[in-house]
């Protein structure tokens, strides 16, 4: 556990440079991200942007580089802060139902069921995680981020393209979710290829392609 | 911690009714293994008593252990074990749930056919309680046995192979003392030293394989 003064304190990645099997995935990636802000990682497929969300997570080691919160390393894995990594495969067992792989998770982690169905999952609560949609899965996914405790508002959410599968409506929501995470003083960063919440003035990392 | 340990087992059985057919066709392929000896030793109720007891072992061995490979992989295909690494708890207790909950919904149902195969091949059913107990050690360690197999051999191409070959020459020693306890049985002297020697394995074993496991649980997701 963090000290108080620790979780407003900034994320800072410096000189983050991941090697994949010899081949060079991006070097010398920096960013600074204070509570309340969002970043918004842009680029083509394959450029790095899941494996910089899981380094973040703490799924995937840097081969040079620091994370760190307020001037110590970022142990993401041992709950320094909590963490929301959403991204394809989602971790719900196929034969559950969603109901019963969202209570799983809220149980786990020792959270409280969402107060308000804002993905509206309600229609599809009661059936098996493998006759859903794309859409439905990731509407499920995203209800985790409404499950509710005290330090819920300092979260650090990692999305890996969180609306590529969503309907408009729930798109907007989506964004509003973000925003107002965002304004509680949460940090978002979001890798997307659609736009996403341009007006929130996030900060942008654009990766390219290693020659 | 116990409670999430808690959490952890309830998910495992949830899956594991939900999978029902996996424990059946691993008990029909036991019970098909055990109906081969009669067919192919004769049918003499005295020779099959003498190989009977390494026969059982060497069944329940052959339909469990294809499984092992499994233990793991499915969660961490799904991303529950990188879903797992952000609870306040370490992978560990996730780990330790999941053998205990494999090793009850398969071993359970192996012993309540047990006695319909002590009348096939000749054992009397005088020593049943006592033979269960050696094989309910036994396959205990055989599990944690497995979990740490299966952990290491996470995201490895042909893992399944690879888990057997680790496996098999590891739980040599469940298998000799496991027969030994069944042997003594039949010769009616005392189990104590076998049942004593199998306890102290599967303990040492609890300590070994829950580090064991983390530790491959944890390499398996940064090589994702």
């Amino acid at each position: 556990m963090v000290s108080p003064s620790l979780v407003h304190a900034s994320l800072s990645l410096s000189n983050i440079t991941l090697f994949r099997t010899d081949k060079l995935i991006f070097k010398d990636l920096n960013l600074d991200l204070p509570s309340g802000e969002i970043c918004i990682l842009n680029g083509p497929n394959g450029v790095g942007k899941t494996s910089l969300l899981r380094i973040i997570a703490g799924y995937l080691p840097v081969s040079y580089g620091i994370i760190s919160l307020g001037g110590h390393i970022f142990e993401p894995l041992k709950a320094n802060l909590p963490i929301w990594y959403i991204g394809s495969p989602f971790g719900f067992h196929p034969n559950l139902t969603a109901a019963k792989n969202l209570a799983q998770i809220a149980k786990m982690r020792k959270l409280r069921m969402p107060e308000e169905d804002k993905f509206n999952i309600s229609d599809f609560v009661g059936q098996p995680i493998r006759t859903l949609s794309s859409g439905q899965l990731q509407r499920l996914a995203l209800t985790q981020l409404l499950l509710r405790s005290d330090r819920q508002k300092e979260a650090l959410w990692l999305l890996d393209e969180p609306n590529s599968a969503l309907d408009s409506s729930h798109c907007l929501m989506l964004e509003t979710l973000i925003e107002e995470h965002v304004q509680y003083g949460g940090r978002v960063i979001v890798a997307a290829h659609q736009p996403i919440c341009r007006h929130l003035s996030p900060k942008i990392i654009q990766l390219k392609a290693q020659a | 911690m116990i409670l999430i340990f808690w959490q952890y087992f309830i998910r495992e059985f949830e899956i594991s009714i939900s999978q029902v057919t996996d424990i059946f066709s691993q008990i029909g392929f036991f019970i098909l293994i055990m109906i081969l000896f009669p067919l192919t030793l004769g049918p003499d109720p005295n020779k099959l008593s003498e190989f009977g007891i390494a026969l059982i072992w060497i069944a329940a061995f052959v339909s469990i252990v294809p499984a092992y490979d499994r233990l793991f992989s499915d969660d961490y295909a799904q991303g529950f074990i990188e879903k797992a690494a952000h609870n306040a708890q370490p992978l560990g207790c996730y780990a330790a749930a999941k053998c205990l909950c494999f090793f009850l919904v398969t071993t359970l149902p192996l012993l309540s056919i047990l006695p319909l195969i002590c009348v096939m091949i000749g054992i009397r059913l005088s020593i049943f309680f006592e033979l269960s107990i050696s094989l309910l050690l036994g396959m205990f360690g055989m599990t944690l046995l497995g979990g740490i197999a299966s952990g290491l051999v996470l995201g490895a191409r042909r893992a399944a192979i690879l888990a057997a070959v680790l496996i098999l020459p590891l739980s040599l020693p469940i298998l000799i003392f496991g027969c030994m306890t069944g042997l003594a049985l039949i010769e009616n002297i005392t189990t104590k030293p076998y049942i004593y020697i199998m306890i102290a394995m599967d303990l040492s074993l609890i300590v070994l394989a829950i580090p064991a496991m983390q530790l491959g649980l944890k390499n398996a997701i940064e090589h994702s």
